[in-house]
């Protein structure tokens, strides 16, 4: 079966609670008195993060999510990831989603790296079995010898992410959805990292990347979705979404 | 490669501005019941992972100190044979009698009170994997209860023992015990279901808990007897903290519980799901917006 996410009118609003509506007391205070003590109990706004998105992404799609700070990237993928559930409209993923949002998933610091693999690869579905069985692929790639039986307390950013990306990369998923903050890697880990997420996309179908960095867009991507204030703008061939969006970025701005 | 890879012709369609009706991706959902079950059984069929975790949880807390996860049951035990020695004064009975109910009361107290206080962080706890994974909500919940019940186990070894230094030796009705347990658990987990999710919405909920837990360990029969009240007091038949400790207590004291801790914990059962599920199958899909 191939991989494949649809998106139907997909809106995702954040309530944000003010004052006393995160306080059960002013609720119920509220509600006992007719609405009238505790008026701050109903102080919520909402914030508009994603708007009425229809999407579809198909089998040997490699997504680059464009856009501002805000304008929704990081919220599409987790909203493909399934953590949010869309407020309205409707959503369906075919396949096996691996979300790199964060090296910390599942981590311990106290724990070895072994054993931190072992976590990380539990949380992303996978059994223990089937961890060992890939346990000297992973660490040979991390590289870390002999650190792998140390606490990961000793470890340096850029080795804890080896660890979790080698581990999140090893799973085989079919939806591999990656967001910028994880690959700040050194130069030569982003250049193993390309080359393994090379692999990695070809025999998963679908990758998903939200990034700032064009360059890596250009070479990792082959459809651009460009986002702005949770609306799509524009799709299409990476480098079409990218010149309409950077030709944007160098037009006056309305009412500035 | 990356580069030379055609675009998928799927592009040209993509800018859809009006959702189409019949399409793959509007198939319908399962309703709210469905898919509040299959979180609570997907959740049971994570148990590697909420094993492997609630493991993890303990020798995390301890991997830096001496004893290890001894301190747990130590602390406890210090308590027991502390309180036991100066209460068994203070209400004029044997020390071979008190301590083992003592020890066998705040065993369980201690079971409930963690179930209960820490119930309340369980989704707020973890926050940065409900954030990053879809897994069943019920997953997090599962893995609180097996942290509880592990540490359970290590109390209730320290405890056998105190009543076995004065002579209180588990016989065969122990057993008894098994099915209360099993009830503890499943209460357990609808308990740190409703908890943890208002606790996410309102986050005056642990300490409001916090200080009603203290009231109900004074006046539930942990310390005290329940038979010294002379059935002058006979609402302590409707806390059901007593029925559900009783429910246990009464096995590893050589007797099988009475009948009304069975019944009042089957209702409580009952109660308790009735109100949680259609709570958690509503708003489960709401608690990932509420951290």
């Amino acid at each position: 079966m191939e991989a494949r996410i649809s998106l139907r009118d997909v809106h995702v609003e954040f309530p944000i609670y003010q004052g006393g509506s995160r306080s059960l007391k002013k609720n119920l205070l509220w509600r006992g008195t007719g609405g009238n003590v505790a008026r701050d109990a109903r102080q919520r706004t909402y914030v508009t993060a994603l708007a009425g998105l229809n999407l579809d992404i198909t089998h040997g799609d490699r997504i680059g999510l464009i856009g501002h700070n805000g304008a929704g990237k990081t919220t599409l993928l987790r909203v493909l990831a399934g953590v949010y559930e869309p407020t309205k409209g409707r959503m369906r993923v075919e396949g096996e989603v691996c979300p790199l949002f964060d090296i910390s998933l599942g981590m311990e610091l106290d724990a070895s790296g072994y054993d931190n693999i072992l976590l990380r690869g539990l949380y992303l579905g996978l059994s223990r079995r089937e961890i060992q069985d890939r346990m000297p692929a992973i660490a040979d790639y991390t590289e870390l010898g002999n650190y792998l039986d140390m606490p990961i307390r000793t470890y340096s950013a850029g080795m804890k992410l080896r660890l979790a990306f080698a581990t999140s990369t090893s799973v085989g998923s079919d939806i591999l959805l990656i967001d910028e903050g994880i690959i700040a890697g050194d130069q030569w880990f982003l250049a193993k990292a390309r080359e393994r997420l090379g692999r990695v996309v070809d025999s998963s179908s679908i990758m998903v990347l939200a990034t700032h960095d064009s360059d890596m867009l250009r070479e990792w991507c082959n459809v651009g979705v460009w986002l702005q204030a949770g609306r799509l703008m524009q799709c299409g061939p990476i480098d079409d979404v990218l010149c309409a969006y950077e030709e944007d970025g160098t037009k006056p701005r309305q009412g500035q | 490669m990356i580069e030379g890879q055609p675009v998928s012709e799927s592009v040209a369609i993509r800018l859809v501005s009006a959702p189409i009706l019949d399409d793959w991706a509007m198939v319908r959902p399962p309703g709210y019941a469905a898919a509040g079950v299959q979180d609570l059984s997907g959740g049971l069929r994570r148990w590697r992972l909420w094993t492997r975790m609630a493991l993890e949880d303990i020798r995390q807390r301890y991997r830096r100190s001496m004893l290890g996860p001894l301190w747990l049951s130590l602390s406890m035990l210090i308590m027991i044979g502390s309180m036991g020695v100066v209460y068994a004064q203070i209400f004029k009975v044997s020390v071979h009698n008190y301590l083992p109910f003592l020890a066998y009361g705040l065993l369980f107290w201690t079971l409930l009170g963690d179930i209960v206080r820490e119930g309340c962080q369980c989704f707020t706890q973890y926050e940065g994997i409900l954030r990053q994974i879809k897994l069943p909500l019920s997953t997090h919940v599962y893995r609180m209860i097996a942290r509880h019940f592990l540490v359970f186990g290590h109390n209730l070894v320290g405890c056998v023992l105190v009543a076995v230094a004065v002579g209180g030796v588990p016989g065969p009705a122990a057993f008894l015990a098994i099915p209360g347990l099993f009830l503890w658990a499943i209460n357990a987990v609808w308990v740190t279901l409703l908890l943890g999710m208002t606790s996410t919405r309102f986050r005056d909920m642990p300490p409001l808990i916090a200080s009603l837990l203290q009231i109900l360990f004074f006046v539930s029969p942990i310390m005290w007897d329940p038979a010294t009240l002379n059935g002058r007091f006979s609402f302590v038949t409707f806390n059901p903290v007593y029925q559900f400790i009783e429910l246990v207590r009464a096995p590893l004291q050589g007797q099988a519980p009475p009948l009304q801790s069975w019944l009042l914990v089957g209702a409580m059962t009952l109660v308790g799901w009735g109100i949680t599920f259609p709570f958690f199958a509503r708003f489960r899909g709401r608690i990932t917006y509420w951290l």
